[in-house]
């Protein structure tokens, strides 16, 4: 395990830099009053595009210096603003990691119905892992940082959008993959779909592979080890449902058994 | 937040504040703590009331806030986020307190100190109170290389047009006699995407506080200021101007006519303090 840790810190080919204050999104103001209000500025549809202009503005200089305040205020500095507006992002880094990860779902799902041809006629197994290594693929390009990109994403402010953000992500995965089915395993299919995602996302960080065969490799194992999982849940549920079954009709001879032995008595 | 429209929040703030906009300004009136005074005059009476209270400004607070407004104007410095290279107005800055925390916290952000490093100007209407933080700064101290006082009205800045990126002002503008006039001033002065940020007392806090917060201010702090400062009626001033100040709602309003977008208000202390910011879009 240290080991690893070692060879994830080391692997990012520049220095990361450190998380600073700013960075983890804003804080509780000094007090906490009854009202608490927190008055919010409401964004308009034309402050919103401005935000999404200098988020863009900001991706250019992530490769440079990192998933940081300091990228958004290059970024400001190419737009002509004041690097001030920084301060305007309400969880900081938070917000920047989050638009470019909804920038690789979007062009995943608009890749997903330009290449469906591709993966159609795969079984299901296969299909699943192609789609998976498309994502990722999205997110090679900023390998080098994508370790501190994580980090900001497991910071408590950015853990609930980060989270729904996978969420969506997986669903339209299994929707892609052809699965319709809203079964009781509707849950288990999304969470173990995101845990290989995650899983093959974290091995990637430290692949050194060419063109990180590894990785995908790594992902083949992972799908095939919850393909059996999902076939194992299933019989347990069979298992189970015939059990239930028995004990459904051990229950209405017991209850037969006590009703005729002892009828109720009426006054 | 429901907005009110403009024509009736320029109403309800002209009833408030008890004063017209130029040209009748002469004949208006300001508030002067509980009194009203006319417009020109309340100018020669706020700086009668801080040449007087300058050599004692920061131990006051410290009683007076019980230490609280070191926490308010750390907030303050850490939402305006400062950052290398940043050019900072302080307005209303007096005794240089706010203007040395942000000078050093753009040093802490600076890793290279051979870049450049940015400014801070303390801007205050009163020599007094910038003589008083001029004395109190070590010159040998490296955010002294930063800063540079000056002595002007807020409301007619001596600065070129898209200037600074932050502008703070800290318990200052319920001093001012024209406030609309200090934020046109504020944004003509900041750069597009630079930030306006102002701490000031509320007239109104949390009403479980309202009580003792007016016992409070009425009674012990000009109390304090007899002791301490030997000025009773200066810190009457204070506390009564405190209370002809704004609704932060309002003000909220009166910051986003002044062409300010992304406006807030945050409430700190159960209300006691509130800070406004915005953003020149």
């Amino acid at each position: 395990m240290r080991r690893y840790c070692k060879t994830l810190v080391e692997s990012t080919a520049i220095p990361l830099p450190r998380i600073k204050a700013g960075d983890r999104g804003k804080r509780l103001p000094p007090s906490v009053s009854c009202e608490e209000l927190l008055t919010e500025w409401e964004e308009d549809e034309e402050q919103t595009r401005a935000r999404e202009v200098l988020l863009d503005a900001a991706l250019k200089h992530v490769m440079e210096k990192g998933w940081s305040l300091d990228a958004v205020r290059a970024g400001a500095r190419d737009l002509d603003l004041s690097p001030a507006i920084a301060a305007s992002l309400k969880r900081g880094a938070g917000d920047l990691v989050e638009h470019f990860v909804q920038q690789c779902n979007d062009q995943f799902s608009v890749q997903i119905e330009e290449r469906r041809g591709e993966f159609e006629n795969l079984r299901l197994r296969e299909r699943i892992a192609l789609l998976v290594r498309w994502r990722l693929e999205l997110t090679a390009p900023f390998i080098d940082s994508w370790p501190q990109a994580m980090a900001v994403q497991a910071l408590p402010a950015n853990m609930g959008p980060a989270t729904r953000q996978l969420a969506l992500l997986v669903d339209d995965m299994w929707h892609a993959a052809g699965d319709t089915a809203t079964e009781y395993n509707w849950y288990t299919k999304r969470a173990l779909l995101a845990g290989v995602y995650t899983a093959s996302e974290l091995y990637m960080l430290t692949d050194y592979s060419p063109g990180l065969a590894d990785t995908w490799e790594a992902l083949d194992r992972r799908v095939r080890d919850v393909m059996r999982l999902g076939r194992m849940a299933g019989q347990v549920s069979q298992a189970a449902s015939q059990s239930a079954d028995g004990l459904r009709a051990f229950a209405s001879w017991l209850y037969t058994r006590t009703a005729s032995s002892q009828p109720p008595q009426y006054q | 937040m429901h907005r009110l429209p403009a024509n009736i929040s320029a109403l309800l703030r002209l009833a408030q504040n008890g004063r017209l906009q130029s040209p009748l300004r002469q004949f208006s009136t300001a508030s002067f703590g509980s009194e009203d005074v006319a417009a020109s005059e309340k100018a020669g009476r706020v700086g009668a009331v801080f040449s007087s209270v300058a050599p004692s400004y920061d131990l006051m607070n410290d009683l007076m806030s019980a230490g609280l407004h070191r926490l308010w104007k750390g907030w303050l410095v850490e939402q305006l986020a400062p950052f290398p290279g940043m050019h900072h107005l302080d307005v209303a800055g007096g005794t240089g307190d706010v203007a040395t925390r942000v000078a050093r916290d753009i040093l802490a952000q600076s890793p290279d100190p051979e870049a450049e490093q940015g400014s801070v100007v303390v801007c205050d209407i009163n020599p007094d109170m910038l003589a008083e933080g001029q004395r109190r700064l070590d010159p040998s101290a490296p955010e002294a290389a930063l800063m540079e006082w000056m002595t002007a009205d807020a409301e007619a800045l001596p600065l070129q047009d898209d200037s600074v990126d932050g502008y703070t002002v800290a318990f200052g503008v319920r001093n001012m006699t024209n406030i609309d006039a200090a934020l046109r001033e504020a944004h003509r002065v900041l750069r597009p995407g630079g930030q306006f940020l102002c701490l000031e007392f509320s007239p109104r806090t949390n009403p479980a506080l309202q009580r003792l917060y007016d016992a409070y201010s009425h009674h012990v702090i000009p109390q304090i200021g007899r002791v301490v400062a030997n000025d009773e009626q200066s810190y009457k001033y204070l506390v009564e101007s405190i209370r002809r100040f704004p609704d932060p709602d309002l003000f909220r309003d009166m910051i986003w006519d002044a062409g300010f977008r992304r406006v807030r208000a945050q409430s700190l202390t159960g209300g006691i303090v509130y800070l406004h910011s915005g953003f020149k879009s």
